[in-house]
């Protein structure tokens, strides 16, 4: 993620818990800081927030639920004081709610929270749809959460490991207020129970997403019926990152396979290719409209 | 009669050769008959031209004398491998495979699905030989991931998992595809195998023996190349025998996988220029059709190469 207020410099979160900022045009690293305790390892989101009341802060949120949250000075170089606090459950995604002052995370068998800062309480929890026509609780395996309205704290979409696509309104009920199923139907891999959705990013306007699965599909959904709308075509790896570019029509998306791909939105085509050695695991798009990292 | 009264007239460049101005049937025919066998002498000669240039050492490299392949025209890909890299290198040092290149045993289960046919039981016994080091379980029902589990337990570090299918218009099943999956975390790759051909099926086949064979990886360019590659080398151990002058060839060309078994023996008068080769084991044909990274998941896996159909359309762009 972006260290906000900075030109080009990006904060990484380690398999071993060591979280570092880098200098990405540069390539050089500014700063490192050592996992809190031993059971801070596995990071799976680390982000900036600004809540209203406090110094910036940066939290790191491993697997395991365990929070790291570390209050930096405005230069967010060094640390002024560090906070453990656990949240429930295996985390897949954490993210800081458009105010900054909310966190909402999910993860495997947990289904969606809302964690208030101020209180330091789960302050909105999701609830799982009804069961299936057998009977059956239906698993929840939360991957990416994304809220829809830039400003608003309201609503949030969710993507699943089981194929499915929500969309909670904080304020209206516990239950997804929208909610659909990819299922990918490729000639190798015929599966009952939905594709592994592994990312997700909202179109500025609110309406749409652009939701990457573990096959290698990049799939279009209205956000607001629930309709695919189609297909990003030619990935041949496990999609791990989407993000859209804020002012530009443009997404780009990065994949196992080692390439990151730049789509047009409007005629669904890819404008380039980049080769990069590495299985990819995140993508950030620059300010600049011509650059991705 | 009509022929002695016309100019023979010698076909040269540019002529128009077209003989729809002569009405007379006959008389159009000659001319055609006669045009027609000016043209091919002319062909004859160029394609005899050709076949000299192509000899001429001076002419053979000319790029009009190089006969177009798919393999000489494949699409550029930026991922084959053109020279050392230490990306790539360092990506090759931390992967599911450092283990084995670190210096550990290779040990494969080999097992089946439910109710093998015989030929695919008679592959199984090929494939023991073939792989040093390997061993048969039945499948007796257990679920994939649970072999992966406890083989990983035992300190197996492959599984393979043999297919069978009905091939069309018979009754017997045959062997049609293959799991390789690299046990403590490492990647499944998925095949498809054709074309097995087993040692009793080959003329003059050669005896198999227990000597470690040599491992011969032909034309693996791209990343994904590589990466196939390097699975399918963790199968054999990594001291071979030369004694034994056993080897076993994976050539990838076009994408699949060749699979041949070799003894091989270098004359003493030909001062060990080219060597004879005595075919042993089993033959057969891999085509990958998807790369899982993490042991198998059916469900939840996340892949990092799978076949699709629509690639298949461009016609000169490989994968492997």
């Amino acid at each position: 993620e972006w260290v906000p207020g900075t030109e080009g410099h990006v904060v990484v979160g380690k398999t071993n818990g060591i979280v570092q900022r880098w200098d990405a045009y540069n390539q050089t690293l500014a700063a490192s800081w050592d996992p809190l305790t031993v059971a801070h390892e596995k990071p799976r989101s680390v982000f900036f927030m600004q809540p209203p009341t406090s110094p910036p802060l940066m939290l790191t949120c491993c697997e395991n639920g365990a929070v790291a949250i570390r209050k930096m000075d405005d230069a967010m170089m060094t640390i002024t004081d560090e906070e453990d606090i656990t949240a429930a459950g295996p985390v897949s995604r954490m993210k800081a709610s458009p105010s900054h002052t909310k966190l909402g995370y999910g993860g495997k068998e947990n289904e969606l929270q809302l964690y208030d800062f101020e209180t330091r309480k789960v302050e909105w929890k999701a609830r799982n749809v009804p069961c299936n026509k057998l009977d059956l609780r239906l698993p929840v395996w939360v991957t990416d959460l994304q809220w829809i309205d830039r400003e608003d704290d309201r609503k949030i979409a969710i993507c699943t490991a089981y194929g499915q696509v929500r969309v909670y309104d904080v304020r209206a009920q516990r239950r997804p207020v929208m909610d659909t199923k990819i299922s990918e139907d490729s000639e190798q891999i015929r599966l009952m129970d939905g594709t592994r959705l592994t990312c997700l990013d909202v179109h500025s306007s609110g309406t749409w997403a652009a939701v990457g699965d573990a096959l290698g599909g990049l799939t279009k959904v209205d956000l607001r019926t629930g309709n695919i709308f189609g297909k990003f075509k030619n990935i041949s790896g496990s999609v791990r990152a989407v993000q859209f570019h804020r002012t530009e029509n443009v997404l780009a998306c990065a994949s196992l396979d080692r390439f990151v791909r730049v789509y047009e939105l409007r005629t669904m085509k890819m404008i380039n290719q980049v080769y990069l050695k590495q299985r990819l695991n995140t993508l950030l798009f620059d300010v600049e409209p011509s650059t991705a990292e | 009669p009509p022929a002695t009264m016309v100019k023979k007239k010698v076909l040269g460049d540019g002529d128009v050769t077209s003989t729809k101005h002569i009405g007379n049937k006959i008389k159009r025919q000659e001319v055609y008959n006669r045009v027609k066998k000016q043209k091919n002498a002319i062909k004859k000669a160029k394609r005899e031209q050709r076949k000299k240039d192509m000899k001429d050492p001076e002419k053979k490299d000319l790029p009009k004398n190089v006969p177009k392949t798919l393999d000489n025209m494949r699409e550029e890909d930026e991922t084959i491998l053109v020279s050392e890299d230490e990306e790539v290198r360092r990506d090759e040092e931390e992967d599911e495979f450092r283990k084995y290149f670190d210096g550990e045993t290779p040990k494969t289960i080999i097992t089946t699905n439910n109710h093998p046919s015989k030929p695919l039981i008679q592959l199984v016994k090929s494939l023991l030989d073939l792989i040093p080091g390997s061993f048969y379980y039945s499948r007796r029902n257990y679920d994939i991931k649970e072999i992966c589990q406890y083989a990983g337990e035992r300190g197996f570090t492959n599984l393979i998992i043999l297919g069978q299918g009905l091939q069309l218009g018979g009754h017997k099943k045959l062997p049609c595809s293959m799991l390789l999956v690299h046990l403590p975390e490492g990647p499944t790759l998925n095949f498809r195998m054709t074309s097995v051909k087993l040692a009793d099926q080959i003329r003059n086949h050669a005896r198999v023996t227990k000597h470690k064979p040599e491992l011969i990886l032909n034309n693996f360019t791209t990343r994904l190349g590589m990466r196939v590659s390097r699975a399918v080398s963790c199968l054999f151990p990594q001291d071979p025998e030369f004694t034994g002058r056993r080897v076993v060839t994976f050539h990838c060309q076009r994408d699949y996988l060749f699979v041949r078994h070799h003894r091989y023996i270098f004359p003493e008068d030909k001062n060990g220029e080219k060597a004879r080769l005595q075919e042993i084991g089993p033959r057969f044909t891999l085509k990958l059709k998807s790369l899982q990274t993490g042991a198998f998941d059916s469900t939840r896996g996340e892949y990092e190469w799978i076949h699709n159909n629509a690639n298949d359309m461009q016609k000169r762009k490989f994968y492997l």
